[in-house]
């Protein structure tokens, strides 16, 4: 019953958001807002659910949970229309969540042994800052790629992409007292840290790039758009 | 020499170089993913002579590391000349606009400081970093660098509850250590909680009995199994390493000064 619960409750997310994408390309906005709302609300029950573990709780099978992403996407969309009410690009980021909430929905639920040096507050806050920081970078990348296709062209996500970078940085620190606590190092040379240090460069060079005048708006957004391919590829490959 | 400074300060010089250093990230994960331990041997050794080593024998996986090291040393000569360069304008022109504004102005250059110092931090622990690995037993004795001696009084484990998935895993744990030389000294290091001793960090981790292959890690996802046939080897890790708290520290101030000047400036647009 409660792992039923748990699984169609992402499935009902997912409905929600596809429905709450097609409000708003109907131009339906009050039933694409409630979609949004209800559907990040089953999504919340999903991933609450997530963390129970065959008899104790761990908060960081939630954060490491693949729907997390999906989940901080749709929250980064949701917080963006409740402070302004005009309508914006970023619902339709919905596809994005609702791409990567399909992923969540056919990986198979981990079984991964959760040793000592994982049950730290460290790692729930690296999850945490880490996943939001990607929901920034991902949801940059989709409002440069409606700059490339013409629309939208006011809404600039270098804010979106400077607080990610933020996010990337926290999540760089906390990932860092982490790895000390438990391995004894800050820094491992190993595949997921050196996709991590990648990710920090090519952003800090972003942050960078509205200093040279041949980078213009198109070039800007087809570089985010290559950020955003980088850290799908790093994620699921 | 003119032309030497207005080289090092230029931001295309800072593009191209973020360029190729996320590139060898990038490579350097490839390699990674294909050799894992061949990568990995070189945690908690001193960088130069990993290379000298190890890392020559393997020009075809390694060649990246060097080529990174000198991007590496070029951007930090590029953040300073750049950042340097940025202060000493603006010094001057303090006193003509509010003090937060001068603050708000002058944070991205003392960002930029930082970034150098927790480079340098990077470099003193590839350099001179220490670190040592020793299985330990109830009873038994240890020598660690510096001829201080250690004998474990206890080892204590804690597994998952009962009843539960994982059941007979290892959820925490912790050993007692007495100087045998100075009686009434005690440490005490849990799994996360390290101690410290002389400077160094006192740390512990779990492995499995089983041999395993030569250079295979211990990892967290390891099915550390901990019942009354089977208990896990629990390694002693001391560490000396100097650049921790210069890269730490630092992180944490950079994270304040990036969270105070993009807050600021939202604030500003929207006043």
């Amino acid at each position: 019953m409660f792992m039923a619960l748990q699984l169609y409750s992402l499935h009902a997310a997912a409905l929600l958001y596809f429905c709450g994408l097609l409000s708003f390309l109907c131009s339906r906005e009050s039933t694409y807002r409630v979609m949004l709302v209800s559907a990040i609300a089953c999504h919340a029950v999903y991933l609450g659910a997530y963390g129970y573990f065959g008899g104790i709780y761990l908060f960081l099978k939630v954060v490491e949970s693949p729907a997390f992403l999906p989940f901080t996407l749709a929250c980064l969309i949701a917080g963006r229309e409740f402070v302004n009410r005009e309508r914006s690009p970023y619902a339709l980021g919905l596809v994005a969540v609702l791409a990567f909430t399909v992923v969540a929905i056919l990986t198979p639920k981990s079984l991964t042994y959760f040793g000592p040096n994982k049950l730290s507050i460290w790692a729930n806050l690296y999850f945490l800052a880490d996943f939001t920081a990607q929901a920034c970078f991902i949801m940059g990348a989709v409002v440069s790629l409606l700059h490339l296709f013409g629309r939208w062209r006011e809404e600039s996500p270098f804010r979106l992409v400077a607080w990610g970078f933020v996010l990337h940085t926290i999540a760089q620190v906390t990932g860092a007292v982490w790895c000390f606590l438990g391995w004894a190092m800050t820094f491992q040379w190993v595949y997921v840290h050196l996709q991590s240090a990648a990710v920090w460069m090519f952003y800090a060079n972003y942050l960078h790039l509205r200093l040279i005048p041949w980078w213009n708006d198109k070039r800007l957004a087809i570089y985010l758009v290559a950020g955003a391919v980088m850290i799908i590829l790093f994620k699921y490959m | 020499m003119n032309r030497i400074w207005n080289f090092l300060k230029s931001i295309e010089l800072t593009f191209w170089l973020l360029l190729i250093i996320t590139i060898m990230f990038i490579t350097g994960s490839l390699y990674s993913r294909a050799d894992y331990h061949l990568l990995e041997s070189l945690n908690n050794v001193p960088l130069h002579d990993w290379f000298l080593k190890t890392g020559v024998e393997h020009p075809e996986k390694t060649w990246w590391i060097p080529v990174l090291a000198l991007a590496m040393a070029l951007l930090a000569l590029n953040t300073l000349a750049c950042a340097s360069d940025r202060l000493v304008g603006l010094w001057p022109r303090r006193r003509d606009m509010p003090h937060a504004r001068f603050l708000s102005i002058l944070t991205p250059s003392l960002v930029h400081m930082l970034f150098i110092i927790i480079l340098f931090g990077h470099v003193l622990t590839f350099i001179i970093i220490k670190h040592e690995r020793y299985p330990v037993e109830t009873g038994s004795t240890v020598t660690l660098p510096g001829n201080t001696s250690l004998t474990v009084s206890s080892i204590d484990l804690i597994n998952y509850p009962a009843g539960t998935f994982l059941a007979d895993r290892l959820m925490n744990g912790s050993i007692s250590l007495s100087d045998p030389d100075r009686p009434g000294t005690k440490f005490w290091v849990g799994f996360l909680e390290p101690a410290r001793l002389n400077g160094a960090y006192l740390h512990i981790e779990a492995a499995k009995r089983t041999a395993a292959a030569k250079g295979t890690t211990v990892c967290n996802r390891g099915e550390v199994q901990s019942t009354v046939n089977q208990n896990p080897q629990i390694f002693l890790l001391y560490t000396e390493d100097p650049g921790l708290a210069v890269i730490v520290i630092f992180l944490f101030v950079m994270i304040a000064l990036l969270g105070w000047y993009y807050g600021s400036s939202l604030i500003r647009k929207e006043t």
